[in-house]
C-alpha cells in the first residue's frame, strides 16, 4: 500500500465501519464486536506500517481528491501523526477486547451495538485529528470527537450521568466556540486554512500584527484548554470521566484530553513558530497553568472518597505535565510531553479498566467498599498497583521516564521550578494512590458481589496494556529514538 | 487611530457582540433551555464573522462567467460555515434530548433545583 494513502486511509475505513455497525447490530447483533476488533485490528496494522515508513522516508502529506495544498486538504503523516495513530489503535484495541464482556453489564442493554458505532466514530475523529493538517479540518474532527465523547458518557444510561454529559457538552461547546474563534482570526490574518501555507503567511507579515496574533492565539489555546481539562478550564472532566462506564471512562481519559494536547503542540509549533510566540508570553501563562494544574489535580485527588472520581482527578494533574512539556519550548520538552502522552494513556487506560474490574466485583464506587479487593482479585489488583506505582514515578516504570524527561528540559531552558514540581507531584501521587492500595491490599475482604474476576477477556486486555507500559519504562530507547525524531520535526 | 474603520467593518463588531452575550447567556441563565439557546446566539457570531471576512465589498457571487473581468465574493468561508451550522445542529439537537432526559427524570430544567436534587 502507498504509504501516503494510509493516514487518510484508516480515518475512512473506521468511519465506513462506524457507519455499518448499526445495520450489523439490528440484523447480526452478535457480529458487532468481532467486526470492531477486526477493524480496529486492522487500523493497528496499517499505522505500524506508516510508522515504519516515516521512520525509513520522513513525513508524508497526502491531499484529498488530488487537489493540492491551498484548495485541497492536506492530511499529514508526520512522525507525531504516526506515534498517535498507533496508541490509538492499540488502546482503542483492547478496550473493546476489555468491553466485549463487561460492555452488556455496564452500558444501557442492548445497546452494544450503538455502543461499538460510537467507540469507532471517536476512533475515526481522533485519528482524524492527528493527522489533520488543515485548521476547519481540526475543528470539524474536535466536533466528532466532542459528540461522540459525550454520548459515550451517556451511554450507561441511569440517571446520574445526565448532568454530568450535559456540562461536559455545554463547557465542551463553548470551548469549540473559542477554538472556531480562532480559527476564523487566523484566516483573517492569513488567507489560509492550510496549516503550512497559514505558517508561511505567519512568518512573513505576523510580526506586524502582534495583537491580532495574540488575540487569535489566546482563543485558540482557551478553547484547547476547556477540552483537554487543563486547570482551572477542568471543571468538567472529573464529573464525565467519573460517571461513564469504565470503557468509556478509559478511552476518554487516556486517549481524548491527550489529542487535543497534540493540536495544541501543532498550532504553536506548526503554525506559529516559537519566536512569533515568545513575543506574546503564552509560555510563562502556559507554565503558571500547567503548575497549577499538576498541585491542584494532586489536591483535589487526595481528598476523594470515589475511586474513578479520584482517577479523574489525576487526569487533571497528568494533562498538566503534558503542558508543562509543550509550555517550556524546547526539543526534550516537546519529547517529554509525546512521551508522557503516550506513557499516560498507557497507564490511565489500565487503571480505569482495572478498577471497573474491582468495581464491578463489589458494586460500589467507593474506596472503603472495595476493601480487600485485591487479595480476592489478585490480578486485577496487581494491575491497578502497576498502574498506580508509575503514576507515582517509580523507576523502571514509564511514568519516571516522562518525568525525568521534563524536568530535564525544565532545567535546560532556565525554569528551574519545574524540578521541585515534579518531585512534589510525584510525592503527592504516592500520597493518594498508597492509601488505596492499603484497602485493597491490606484490608479484611468483604465477600465478592459476584464472580466477574473470572472472565478472560478483560484479564487478557489488561495484561496487554500492562505489557505496554512495562516496554516503555524497561526499554525507552525502542520508542525514544522516534518520538526525539518526531519532536525535531513538530519543532521544524 | 482612524475610527472610521469602524463605519465600514460593523460585521466584525457585532459579532463579537453576538459572541460574549452567547456565552453570558450560558453561564448566567438558570434554564437549560436558555442556555442551549446561548450556544447557538454564540455559534451565530462566530459565523457572521466568518461571513464578514469573505466578503469584499462590490463581489458579485462567486459564479464564473467567461470574458468578463468581475470582483468575486470569497466563496470559502461561506462553505466553512455551512460545515458550521450543521455542527451546530447537531450540538443542539443532543443538547435537547439530554434536556428532555433530564426533565424526566428529575422533574426539573433549572439548574439550581436541579443541583439540588443532585445533594
Amino acid at each position: 500500500m502507498v504509504i501516503e494513502f494510509i493516514p487518510f486511509a484508516l480515518v475512512l475505513f473506521t468511519l465506513v465501519g462506524a457507519f455499518i455497525m448499526p445495520f450489523l447490530a439490528r440484523w447480526f447483533s452478535r457480529g458487532c464486536i468481532p467486526l470492531t476488533l477486526g477493524i480496529l485490528g486492522l487500523d493497528f496494522f496499517m499505522a505500524g506500517n506508516l510508522l515504519r515508513g516515516v521512520a525509513a522516508h520522513g513525513p508524508v502529506a497526502y491531499y484529498i481528491g488530488g487537489w493540492p495544498a491551498p484548495w485541497g486538504i492536506e492530511v499529514r503523516g508526520d512522525g507525531l501523526a504516526a506515534i498517535m495513530l498507533i496508541l490509538i489503535c492499540f488502546i482503542m484495541f483492547w478496550t473493546v477486547v476489555y468491553g466485549a464482556s463487561s460492555m452488556e453489564r455496564e452500558i444501557t442493554p442492548g445497546g452494544s451495538g450503538w455502543y461499538c458505532t460510537l467507540l469507532l466514530l471517536i476512533t475515526a475523529g481522533m485519528m482524524g485529528l492527528v493527522v489533520s493538517g488543515d485548521l476547519f479540518n481540526m475543528y470539524v474532527m474536535i466536533e466528532v470527537v466532542t459528540l461522540s465523547g459525550c454520548a459515550l458518557v451517556l451511554a450507561r444510561g441511569g440517571r446520574e450521568v445526565l448532568p454530568a454529559a450535559l456540562k461536559y457538552l455545554l463547557l465542551a461547546t463553548i470551548g469549540s466556540g473559542f477554538i472556531l474563534f480562532g480559527i476564523a482570526f487566523t484566516y483573517l490574518l492569513t488567507g489560509h486554512l492550510n496549516l503550512g501555507f497559514a505558517a508561511a503567511e505567519l512568518m512573513a507579515s505576523g510580526a506586524q500584527y502582534p495583537y491580532l496574533n495574540w488575540i487569535a492565539l489566546t482563543f485558540m489555546v482557551i478553547g484547547l484548554a476547556v477540552k483537554a481539562g487543563l486547570f482551572p478550564l477542568h471543571v468538567w472532566l472529573p464529573d464525565a470521566h467519573s460517571t461513564a462506564p469504565s470503557t468509556s471512562s478509559a478511552v476518554l481519559s487516556g486517549l481524548v484530553v491527550k489529542v487535543y494536547a497534540v493540536v495544541v503542540m501543532r498550532v504553536f509549533f506548526q503554525l506559529y513558530t516559537a519566536e512569533l510566540l515568545q513575543a506574546t508570553d503564552i509560555d510563562q501563562i502556559l507554565l503558571i497553568m500547567s503548575i497549577g494544574a499538576i498541585l491542584a489535580g494532586s489536591f483535589f485527588a487526595l481528598v476523594q472518597t470515589d475511586l474513578k472520581r479520584l482517577l479523574a482527578y489525576s487526569t487533571v494533574a497528568q494533562v498538566g505535565y503534558i503542558f508543562l512539556g509543550i509550555s517550556v519550548f524546547s526539543i526534550t520538552g516537546l519529547e517529554g510531553a509525546i512521551f508522557h502522552i503516550a506513557a499516560h494513556a498507557l497507564m490511565k487506560s489500565m487503571l480505569f479498566l482495572a478498577a471497573g474490574v474491582l468495581i464491578a466485583g463489589t458494586g460500589s464506587r467507593y474506596i472503603n467498599d472495595l476493601k480487600g479487593m485485591g487479595r480476592a482479585m489478585p490480578f486485577a489488583g496487581g494491575i491497578f498497583a502497576l498502574g498506580a506505582f508509575s503514576m507515582i514515578g517509580l523507576p523502571l516504570l514509564a511514568g519516571f521516564i516522562s518525568k525525568y524527561l521534563l524536568a530535564l528540559a525544565g532545567w535546560e531552558t532556565g525554569n528551574y521550578l519545574v524540578l521541585p514540581v515534579m518531585v512534589l507531584s510525584g510525592l503527592l501521587n504516592a500520597a493518594y494512590y498508597l492509601p488505596v492500595l492499603r484497602v485493597l491490599f491490606w484490608e479484611e475482604a468483604a465477600p465478592l458481589v459476584e464472580k466477574t474476576g473470572k472472565e478472560r477477556g478483560p484479564l487478557i486486555a489488561l495484561a496487554a496494556l500492562a505489557g505496554g507500559l512495562l516496554i516503555m519504562g524497561v526499554m525507552p530507547e525502542v520508542g525514544r529514538d522516534f518520538i526525539q525524531l518526531a519532536a525535531a520535526w513538530l519543532w521544524g | 487611530m482612524d475610527w472610521s474603520i469602524l463605519g465600514v467593518n460593523y460585521p466584525y463588531i457585532f459579532s463579537i457582540l453576538l459572541f460574549s452575550l452567547g456565552w453570558l447567556i450560558i453561564f448566567t441563565q438558570a434554564n437549560l433551555i436558555k442556555k442551549v439557546i446561548g450556544i447557538n446566539i454564540m455559534e451565530s457570531g462566530i459565523f457572521l464573522f466568518f461571513l464578514a471576512i469573505g466578503d469584499i465589498a462590490g463581489g458579485n457571487p462567486p459564479i464564473f462567467v467567461p470574458g468578463s473581468e468581475q470582483v468575486y465574493v470569497n466563496p470559502l468561508p461561506s462553505a466553512v460555515i455551512l460545515t458550521g451550522i450543521v455542527v451546530s445542529f447537531s450540538i443542539t439537537a443532543l443538547a435537547l434530548s439530554i434536556i428532555i432526559k433530564i426533565y424526566h427524570n428529575y422533574r426539573t430544567i433549572y439548574m439550581p433545583e436541579l443541583l439540588r436534587v443532585l445533594e
